[in-house]
């Protein structure tokens, strides 16, 4: 029975699919509203987070020197998670700027667990500068300026990277961040090049633990790492806010989903009503419509939140930009659980789902014939007013106690969101009494609008749970907006009037600031204490009477001053006074430096932006504590005899007294924090305007979706002769009316919940309060902004809502799906191309990249060593290697090397298949450094503790290579050459376009034979090879060696390539090779080698090289060369054979079937789908 | 009052006419009953006369004025001012009471209704029953409430579609009393499409859609 009623539903959902379509439409735009939020928030709230630092760090002992010869001998022992921090104080634009040099090589291994920030110093490695936002401020400096330093030093100008980030771990805030091989060419007068310490990024058990020590020479120690992280108050509001907006989005959603499923159950009513009286149980209806409901719910969370995730993937950047830029929070996705997110989704759609079907689907099954009053709503109407008035007084009662009687900030949330909610059920209450007063005899002059009026009162009721859900986002937005306006303009005049010198010098010297004739230096003093018994910071206040009107007080008493001067008292800030229960006039205990004495507290002054508690004294109270009980703070204020018109005379005197000393007026250091407040709060800001669009959108589809109740009602109007024009506007005044109330409702509450966040939840959060101070403009801009969106989507809807053709809720539908086929054209108009080697970016120089010249062939043993006027070389090695039960391991090393206007880098990758698994690694380094060496005699090639060590004679084989997998196998690698070298192109000159403009020098080695040792013992991660726990595999196989070099592959024209290298089983090998060039034929080249080293170079027209299917990654191919009656089908040993590392390409082990058997590797670059499988 | 001539209507959906050549006049204070079998027709040539559909070929002239060649705000105002019209669904708006029901097309109009309204009120038994909602009132009284409004602004023409298709047999006359004799009282044309004979018996006249083309019918 209950299919056949599932049957009459699906039937009834095709006939009205407009209806169903909207409904999803609903859905969707929670889940992708909800699922955006909450991925920024997270992302957000990661970034907040006190970056993971170091987990470790070595260093020197008293008296010993670490250096970079340290540094290199660990990494080459496989300490490949440590880097090498250097760091000195440098004078640049008469300022001091601490500045680092800093290892990043290592942060691009993606294998490391790299926490927060440190992933930022990545840019570093490309050979900019980074700087944090303290020290950018200092130097006035904003990202791609350039910058020469130090003042004493010529050096090219350096480019600047990113100018606002939080400070790193380990790092001070006024840090300038450079390559460290940079670093020490600057300072190359330090040959032994010392190291601040050898950061170990990843945590270790304790055996590892103690390897880890055992390594280390006699002079150096490791320390686990604890690096104070400043704590960030305007950080902990910010996050206060993503908390609170995540909050408000998934109650919004909440009702939006609950809404969105009651509409369709409204409009399932009467066909639920006659199936109960033809006598279908209930229990068969129920479960009908939850099957039915369900599918929807599953299908609009799913598509909502795949939606949230692609809106979120596709403004990525611009988000990071934005959080990078303006919140010094850098933004990662890798940082968010989208299962978590899309789980929560689908969790809140069916709590909606839940609410929506039990109290709707009662009502439809009333099997009671309504009694005429409740039909008129007389009864139901009093009832529910009753119940209403009983359930509204409940909630204030429990707001009223929750907020007089808790201390805690939970409980003030609790409080805060029984108000919003309470809110939000008086004014869906409210709304048709409302609107019901306005239909009056006043009213009946005009006909029209007194119908609408009427009919507006019906329609508030039935769009009650989209009014509410409208209503709180608007409500929120009001009262964070009322907090934040009113926390920017306390602060703002807390900082004029706390700031009582026009100017003032930050320095580590204050003593040493120099006075004048006119400025007067005036240092104070801090020493750290207690007071009963709770440690706080006491500082000094002059007791003139121009510092004494710089305190602003929350509390103080009439003989403030007198009783301060005199040493009788303190003043304590807000946040410390709170947190202890201190009042004015009490009695404490201060103790300094093992001195006690009784304090009164005198005045609690406002103390807005630091999270600690602080008390001020006279300066006798610190002074009778003894000389040694308090230090200098490094704020010194400059106060002149008489007006300074300008202060660069006094500038000037100050840098050629100090060296540190930084400058800054008392407007200068206004503005800097009034921006830093202003960039914390724009993405709260965002935030709150999603979750407001989210919420009017939902609200104004159902306004114009119930608007089809009116259908009848404007028959008749029609059928008295009123036009359908005047209809129209009757109509959408009404929806006027209803968005207008739901907007005027919000605002006192808005202002009420500004005030509870003020007056509770910035008490128990922070520990201070502030007046409350809304601009009325930005509250109308609010309230204005979500009431014209409002009216824009009833207007769009309602434009065909008295025609014939469509009825109201189709407009609506069309102009969402306009909405979302435009955001997806906008999304798919990128070019869909996955850019080769695009970790390596780089800005167009002047610098002249040497070309590939065809009167010059290879020339061997000498052309094994790397060429570094050219752009791009590679060394490549690749292996189907096999162990005793012929299973087959491919195998691949690659060392690359790139030349970025004349600075060479470094990267290996390293892959490794076994039949269950697969170990894929980067390293990258750079010359200089200590952990790479590139050798001829013998060859050599090393990175970290990956070592490729050639035979005396310079040539890369016999080659032994050793590569320890981070987390996984130590693989070991003999190879022999059993054939000649093989030139590839004419004389080793590759063309690899019909137009010669991409060319290469290419030579191989297909002639090897590889014996391989896997052993296990160094698998961090506990996979083993294979299913066995052995510890040692043997493998053997062919080899194949490829050494190419050029300036004339990569472009912009470059799709990709593909390239296969095969060993036949009659010993001949085949080369091929495909580009993909934009806008272009394919370019085909290869060559047949045979097992005597004879080479048959082939194009385009003598091989054909295609893939059999179409695939947006082709892993299946044909080649074919009928001069050798060869035709090859190659397909990939596994299918899973991605490189997922700082660019993903697609290379693995192939077989090869047809008229000849035959195996080899196959790698495919550029490809836009190259991230599956990472 | 009411001449419709040569008037013609095709399905929306084929080539097929409805019914085609239709011509019928009604004087004022006259009433006339349409009846046919369902879908011949009747209800749209009802809606042609009111204006609300347009025809493919014929005029249709109230009072001296054609109708059908006027644009459609032009109807909609001539509608207004001239017609009154009653739905076998009542079509009363449930948000506003039984009296302002009543007067929407009076004030719509700007006319004076406050002495009509009472008589309309007292001859149609609800005096007591005008500050009621819609939903509160019975089947009959809600038509009486629609018959009420389609008199209370003086119309000269009145349109009835099936006025007591939802009606049980007391009431349906109840309620056909009430219109026919307020019309003829107000010297209103009535035009009646129904089913029922003896709706149809109380017409001055009474006609039949057979096969596309209006036949007189007598035998009632």
């Amino acid at each position: 029975m209950m299919w056949v009623v599932l049957g009459v539903f699906v039937q009834h959902a095709k006939r009205h699919w407009p209806y169903v379509l909207l409904m999803l439409f609903a859905l969707i735009t929670a889940g992708s509203g909800l699922s955006s939020v909450l991925v920024i928030n997270q992302a957000a709230l990661a970034a907040l987070t006190p970056a993971q630092g170091p987990a470790y760090q070595i260093v020197a002992k008293p008296g010993q020197t670490i250096t970079m010869a340290h540094y290199g001998r660990l990494r080459q022992q496989g300490v490949i998670d440590g880097i090498a921090v250097a760091h000195r104080e440098v004078r640049i634009k008469q300022q001091v700027i601490d500045v680092y040099g800093v290892d990043a090589w290592p942060l691009l291994n993606n294998r490391l667990q790299l926490g927060g920030e440190y992933g930022s110093l990545n840019k570093v490695g490309t050979g900019r500068a980074w700087i944090s936002h303290s020290a950018a401020n200092k130097l006035k400096l904003t990202p791609g300026a350039t910058l020469t330093l130090p003042d004493d030093k010529q050096t090219p100008p350096l480019a600047i990277s990113e100018a606002a980030l939080n400070p790193l771990p380990g790092l001070s805030d006024n840090a300038l961040v450079l390559p460290i091989t940079d670093y020490f060419a600057l300072f190359a007068d330090d040959v032994v090049q010392p190291l601040q310490a050898i950061f170990v990024l990843s945590k270790r058990s304790p055996s590892e633990l103690q390897q880890l020590k055992a390594q280390l020479p006699a002079e150096l120690i490791l320390q686990a790492t604890t690096l104070p992280i400043d704590s960030q108050t305007m950080g902990k509001s910010f996050s206060f806010h993503l908390v609170a907006m995540a909050g408000l989005l998934t109650v919004v959603s909440l009702f939006i989903v609950t809404n969105a499923l009651s509409m369709l159950l409204a409009f399932r009513r009467q066909t639920i009503g006659h199936l109960h009286k033809l006598g279908v149980a209930k229990k068969s209806i129920t479960q009908a419509l939850c099957i039915e409901l369900s599918l929807y719910c599953v299908v609009g969370s799913l598509v909502g939140v795949l939606l949230g995730f692609w809106l979120i993937t596709y403004f990525a950047t611009g988000i990071s930009t934005n959080l990078t830029n303006l919140l010094r929070a850098p933004f990662s996705l890798s940082s968010i659980s989208f299962l978590s997110v899309g789980l929560l989704c689908l969790f809140l759609c069916a709590v909606g789902m839940a609410v929506a079907v039990v109290l709707p689907l009662r009502q439809a099954l009333q099997t009671e014939p309504k009694s005429q009053a409740s039909k008129a709503g007389v009864i139901t109407g009093a009832r529910a007013r009753v119940m209403t008035s009983v359930v509204a007084l409940i909630m204030a009662a429990a707001i009223i106690i929750l907020l007089l009687k808790s201390k805690t900030k939970e409980a003030d949330l609790a409080a805060l969101a029984l108000f919003i909610l309470l809110g939000s059920l008086v004014v869906t209450a409210a709304l048709p009494g409302l609107l019901a007063t306005l239909v009056n005899p006043f009213t009946l002059r005009w006909p029209l609008l007194h119908w609408a009026l009427a009919s507006a009162s019906g329609l508030s009721r039935r769009c009650k749970l989209a009014a509410s859900s409208y209503f709180i986002a608007l409500v929120s937005a009001v009262g964070l907006s009322g907090m934040v306006d009113s926390f920017r303009t306390a602060t703002d005049q807390w900082l004029q009037q706390r700031l009582a010198a026009p100017a003032y010098v930050y320095t580590e010297a204050p003593t040493q600031v120099p006075s004048t004739d006119n400025i007067r230096v005036q240092t104070r003093r801090i020493a750290h204490g207690k007071i009963n018994g709770v440690a706080m910071e006491i500082t000094e206040l002059p007791t003139t009477e121009h510092y004494q009107q710089s305190m602003v007080f929350a509390q103080s008493t009439n003989d403030v001053w007198r009783g301060f001067t005199q040493g009788n008292g303190l003043l304590l800030n807000q946040q410390f006074a709170y947190r202890n229960g201190i009042g004015i006039e009490d009695q404490l205990t201060l103790a300094i430096n093992g001195n006690t004495r009784p304090m009164r507290v005198l005045g609690i002054y406002k103390d807005f932006g630091n999270p600690n508690g602080q008390g001020i004294v006279a300066p006798s109270v610190l002074t009778a504590t003894g000389p040694g009980a308090t230090t200098l703070a490094d704020v010194v204020a400059l106060h002149p005899v008489r007006p300074v018109a300008d202060w660069q005379p006094y500038k000037t005197l100050l840098a050629n007294t100090l060296s540190d000393a930084s400058f800054i007026t008392k407007q200068e250091l206004i503005d800097v924090s009034m921006a830093v407040f202003d960039q914390t709060f724009v993405l709260t800001d965002g935030l709150t305007v999603v979750a407001l669009i989210v919420a009017a959108f939902s609200f104004a589809i159902t306004i114009a979706l119930l608007s089809q109740h009116l259908k009848s009602n404007i028959q008749t109007l029609s059928a008295i002769g009123i036009n359908f024009r005047s209809i129209r506007r009757a109509v959408f005044s009404q929806f006027i009316v209803i968005c207008l109330l739901v907007s005027l409702l919000a605002i006192p509450f808005g202002i009420g919940l500004a005030y509870l966040l003020i007056t509770t939840v910035n008490i128990n959060a922070f520990g201070w309060t502030y007046p409350l101070n809304i601009s009325p403009v930005k509250l109308l801009a609010i309230v204005g902004a979500g009431f014209v969106g409002l009216l824009l989507v009833c207007w769009l809807a309602i434009q065909r809502s008295t025609s014939h053709r469509l009825p109201p809720g189709y407009s609506a539908l069309a102009v969402a799906g306009l909405l979302i086929i435009s955001t997806f054209l906008v999304g798919c108009s990128q070019e869909d191309r996955a850019p080769i080697f695009g970790g390596f970016n780089q800005a167009p120089t002047d610098y002249v990249y040497k070309t590939v010249d065809k009167a010059n062939a290879i020339n061997l043993p000498a052309d094994h060593a790397p060429h570094n006027e050219y752009q791009l070389e590679w060394w490549y090695l690749t292996s189907v290697l096999r162990d005793e039960q012929q299973r087959t391991y491919p195998f691949q090393y690659t060392v690359f090397r790139f030349n970025q206007n004349g600075k060479q880098t470094y990267m290996a990758h390293a892959s490794l298949h076994s039949p269950d698994n697969h170990w894929f690694e980067q390293r990258f380094a750079e010359p200089g450094l200590p952990y790479f060496k590139s050798e001829t005699q013998p060859f050599l090639l090393s990175l970290d503790n990956w070592q490729w060590q050639g035979a005396q004679s310079g040539e890369p084989f016999p080659a032994q290579l050793t590569i320890p997998f981070w987390q996984g196998p130590k693989v070991s690698v003999s190879l022999q050459p059993t054939g000649p070298y093989v030139l590839q192109g004419e004389g080793g000159v590759s063309v690899k376009s019909a137009d010669a403009n991409h060319v290469s020098y290419y030579y191989s080695q297909p002639f090897l034979s590889a014996t391989v040792q896997v052993q296990n013992e160094s698998s961090a991660d506990g996979t083993t090879l294979g299913t066995a726990p052995v510890s040692t595999t043997k493998l053997t196989g062919n080899a194949w060696y490829d050494h190419e070099w050029t300036s004339q592959l990569v472009s912009e024209q470059v799709n990709g390539w593909d390239w296969f290298s095969i060993h036949l089983n009659n010993g001949d090998k085949i080369m091929a090779f495909r580009l993909r060039i934009h806008q272009k034929a394919d370019f085909i080249t290869g060559n047949y080698i045979q097992s005597n080293g004879v080479r048959q170079p082939l194009n385009q027209n003598q091989m054909s090289l295609q893939p059999a299917n179409q695939n947006a990654v082709p892993l299946e191919w044909q080649l074919a060369i009928p001069s050798r009656n060869l035709s090859l089908t190659i397909s990939p040993i596994k299918q899973q054979q991605w490189n997922c590392g700082l660019f993903t390409y697609y290379e693995g082990g192939v077989n090869v079937a047809g008229t000849h058997a035959g195996e080899g590797f196959m790698e495919l670059t550029g490809y836009p789908h190259g991230d599956e499988g990472c | 009052m009411l001449l419709v001539t040569k008037v013609s209507k095709r399905y929306a959906t084929s080539s097929a006419a409805l019914f085609s050549g239709i011509t019928l006049k009604v004087a004022a204070g006259e009433s006339l009953a349409i009846m046919g079998a369902s879908g011949c027709g009747k209800s749209t040539l009802l809606n042609i006369i009111a204006g609300l559909v347009t025809s493919d070929s014929g005029s249709v002239v109230i009072d001296g004025q054609e109708t059908s060649g006027l644009a459609e705000s032009l109807r909609d105002a001539f509608r207004a001012a001239h017609i009154g019209m009653v739905f076998q669904q009542f079509n009363l708006i449930d948000c506003l009471s039984v009296v302002d029901n009543i007067t929407l097309p009076a004030r719509y109009l700007k006319r004076p209704y406050q002495q009509r309204l009472a008589l309309l009120l007292q001859s149609m038994g609800l005096e007591h029953k005008q500050n009621s909602a819609i939903g509160d009132l019975s089947g009959g009284e809600q038509q009486r409430v629609a018959i009420a409004r389609a008199l209370i602004h003086s119309p000269k023409l009145i349109l009835a579609d099936e006025p007591t298709g939802n009606l049980d047999e007391a009431t349906s006359d109840t309620v056909a009393d009430c219109l026919f004799s307020l019309a003829k009282s107000h010297g209103a044309a009535l035009v009646v499409v129904t089913h029922a004979k003896e709706i149809a018996a109380r017409a001055d006249r009474a006609v039949v859609i057979k096969h596309g083309q209006l036949e007189p019918l007598t035998n009632l």
